[in-house]
């Protein structure tokens, strides 16, 4: 399922953000709303006040004729925008400006009458209506307050506006953004698609932002690069193991079937060899597949968790006296160099069979032209923080074009395949040093490009003895 | 070679034609195989029933061959366990040792092979502690001074030839396989593309036999070497 715009984290943080932003706008409008209007109010009421204290100069005592006289002065002074009105007990006005009925007693806020004499500027009043004593009349003292509504109509319109443009600015980031991170994640889902449909090698475009887009596409990729690398193996692997097990099982079909074409020579005598022959051809091939099986379990990385400190002194010691015999046997010498005290991190058994594979390799294809004698010599000696091993051989050696060959799977050089081994020897000792952080080198022994010396480093350290 | 008694043991392997070659297999050998087709049952005889070894299939439908191990070993029954297997890794067999199995085999095996391994754990079953001399015929090995002497000779051997003489030696009468000498005296738990085993056994020959005294170590054809004194 693709994803739709608005259901974007993006667009879902921004619409939040919005919101967020227009409750503070909101909050803050409330505080200058509410202040100003208040303090506005505060002033107007305070005049107000002012005002009928000056007409009731005597207090609640104050004798009505002295209030007309007071009130028709006031409205007599120059125009202020004070109103006023002055109403027996009856309700009939006595003196005032303003025709309006008398309100109760207390503030008001008034919508000014079309009849008073500052229309039309003046449209809202603030007025107060206050008994007057004994008398049984009522004061009414108004101030313009149209400033109150249109500061209220500002303010409003103003938080409108801020409120519009906030939710317009907010969701169109939001948009955009959502928009980019949905492209970006487009681009990775399709990538991913056409991984799905076969295409090992599509990897998800980077943006030059650097972003965590790009991260998270580079991290991908990489992944994407390492499944690449396995497929390919495991496809190469297939076609191999195809090959080189057909091989041996076709061998074995056909002295069968020979076997089967003459039955007058099916005789125990001849049987027997045959079956015993057929055996041996089935253990070479299981030797075969048991090889693929252990470089695929090196390679995995899973026997990483076997590693402990080794004696590797003993380690080379032990097996160098192991292959000496068996060099002997071939017609080779083996000399070895190991210095005392050498010790690693890592797996004993793996690196036994590693540092085996490359003596059996440099004894079964390391043998010197006759009449020189073949020698292979081998080496460990503390090259700080690393130990250095090496086993050179002066057989024919490999030329350098076809080292990276030589260390692949079933890379044997002889493509009539008719040597002993499997194939796997240095690809297994490749892969277990893998395994140990390190990589094997091939170099020629001698500076003419002939033996081969294969070199092991090692991290590691020499005792202090 | 002194007559070997007939084992009773006991199969548990759900493959039938693997478990028949297996009895047919050592039968010639005197023993009596009895086969448990599945985890459940095999437990339930391996438990229940005296045996002198029991085989184990490491995968097997119903309980697996580790479980089958831990559980048997759990109730404190202390027979002698082999574990057949086609889980070949290293891991793998350090896995099946530490369940409790006393040897590991992986498939496909020579019957020579296992039935070398089945005397092997019998024998270890049965014997005393190591001596510390061990004597054949004129040749005598003293194992904590680590001297080899043959009719009074004293025979200078390397440490590998050392340990290769007396692991035959431990194992005197016994066969031995290339393989078990490679995991016992090499530590090899690969298998070698050249001739280890019998590049050092000719040395230790000829070391040990300098004149016209018998031959000690003896090649068995298709299974592997027995030191003995066969005169």
């Amino acid at each position: 399922m693709k994803p739709r715009l608005f259901r974007t984290t993006s667009v879902r943080l921004a619409t939040l953000g919005v919101g967020f932003a227009t409750l503070s706008t909101g909050i803050v409008f409330a505080i200058v709303y509410l202040g100003t209007l208040g303090a506005i109010r505060a002033t107007i009421d305070a005049d107000i006040d002012n005002e009928i204290a000056e007409i009731t100069i005597q207090g609640p005592t104050t004798p009505l004729p002295a209030i007309t006289a007071a009130v028709r002065a006031a409205i007599a002074a120059p125009p202020g925008g004070t109103f006023y009105l002055l109403t027996g007990p009856t309700g009939h006005p006595i003196a005032g400006n303003l025709a309006i009925p008398m309100p109760r007693p207390g503030w008001h806020n008034l919508t000014a009458p079309a009849s008073h004499p500052f229309a039309p500027h003046i449209t809202n009043l603030r007025a107060r209506a206050e008994p007057l004593g004994t008398t049984g009349a009522t004061l009414l003292v108004a101030e313009n307050a149209t400033i109150l509504v249109e500061l209220d109509q500002l303010i409003r319109r103003s938080f409108i506006l801020a409120f519009i443009v906030t939710l317009a600015l907010g969701l169109a980031g939001g948009i955009a953004f959502g928009r980019r991170a949905l492209s970006r994640i487009e681009a990775v889902s399709e990538a991913g698609e056409t991984i799905m449909k076969g295409d090992l090698t599509r990897r998800i475009p980077l943006s030059r932002a650097g972003d965590e887009f790009d991260h998270l596409a580079t991290v991908i990729n990489t992944m994407l690069a390492r499944i690449e690398d396995l497929m390919n193996n495991i496809r190469a692997v297939g076609d191999e193991i195809a090959h080189d097990l057909r091989s041996p099982l076709a061998r074995l079909r056909e002295s069968l079937e020979l076997l089967l074409l003459d039955p007058t020579r099916l005789t125990p005598a001849r049987i027997v060899p045959a079956i015993e022959d057929a055996i041996t051809q089935v253990d070479a091939t299981l030797a075969l597949a048991a090889g693929i099986l252990r470089l695929a379990q090196i390679e995995s990385g899973a026997r990483r968790t076997g590693f402990a400190p080794i004696d590797l002194t003993t380690l080379l010691t032990e097996i160098a006296e192991t292959y000496e015999a068996v060099a002997e046997d071939a017609g080779a010498t083996l000399l070895t160099t190991i210095a005392p005290n050498l010790t690693i991190e890592g797996d004993a058994t793996l690196l036994t069979q590693c540092l085996a594979n490359l003596l059996e390799n440099a004894i079964t294809h390391g043998r010197a032209t006759p009449p020189a004698p073949s020698t292979i010599h081998l080496t460990a000696r503390s090259t700080p923080p690393t130990i250095t091993i090496a086993i050179a051989d002066n057989g024919p050696g490999i030329p350098a074009p076809r080292h990276a060959e030589a260390l692949r799977r079933f890379g044997r050089l002889d493509p009539s395949r008719t040597t002993t081994g499997h194939g796997l020897g240095l690809p297994l000792a490749a892969a277990i040093a893998t395994l140990h952080d390190t990589t094997l080198t091939l170099t020629p022994t001698h500076p003419d490009s002939h033996g081969l010396t294969v070199t092991l480093i090692l991290n590691g350290y020499e005792i202090s003895g | 070679m002194e007559p070997r008694r007939g084992l009773n043991i006991l199969l548990i392997e759900d493959d039938a034609r693997s478990a028949e070659l297996v009895r047919a297999g050592l039968a010639p050998e005197g023993h009596a195989v009895t086969i448990a087709p599945d985890g459940r049952i095999g437990l339930l005889r391996a438990g229940g029933e005296e045996w002198d070894v029991v085989i184990v299939d490491r995968m097997l439908p119903g309980l697996d061959g580790l479980g089958l191990l831990r559980m048997l070993r759990g109730a404190g029954i202390a027979t002698p366990v082999l574990f057949l297997t086609a889980l070949g890794g290293v891991d793998d067999r350090v896995a099946g040792l530490r369940a409790g199995g006393d040897d590991y085999l992986v498939k496909p095996f020579a019957i020579a092979e296992l039935s070398a391994r089945i005397a092997a754990l019998i024998r270890r079953g049965s014997t005393k502690p190591a001596a510390t001399t061990i004597r054949i015929a004129d040749l005598e090995i003293d194992r904590l001074t680590h001297r080899v002497t043959r009719a009074g000779r004293s025979i200078t051997l390397k440490p590998r030839e050392y340990a290769l003489l007396d692991y035959l030696a431990r194992h005197a009468g016994e066969v031995v396989t290339r393989t078990m000498l490679l995991e016992d005296v090499w530590g090899f738990h690969f298998d070698p593309q050249t001739s280890v085993v019998e590049s050092h056994i000719s040395r230790l020959r000829a070391k040990l036999r300098t004149g016209p005294e018998p031959e000690l170590i003896h090649t068995i054809r298709g299974a592997g070497y027995r030191l003995a004194d066969e005169t």
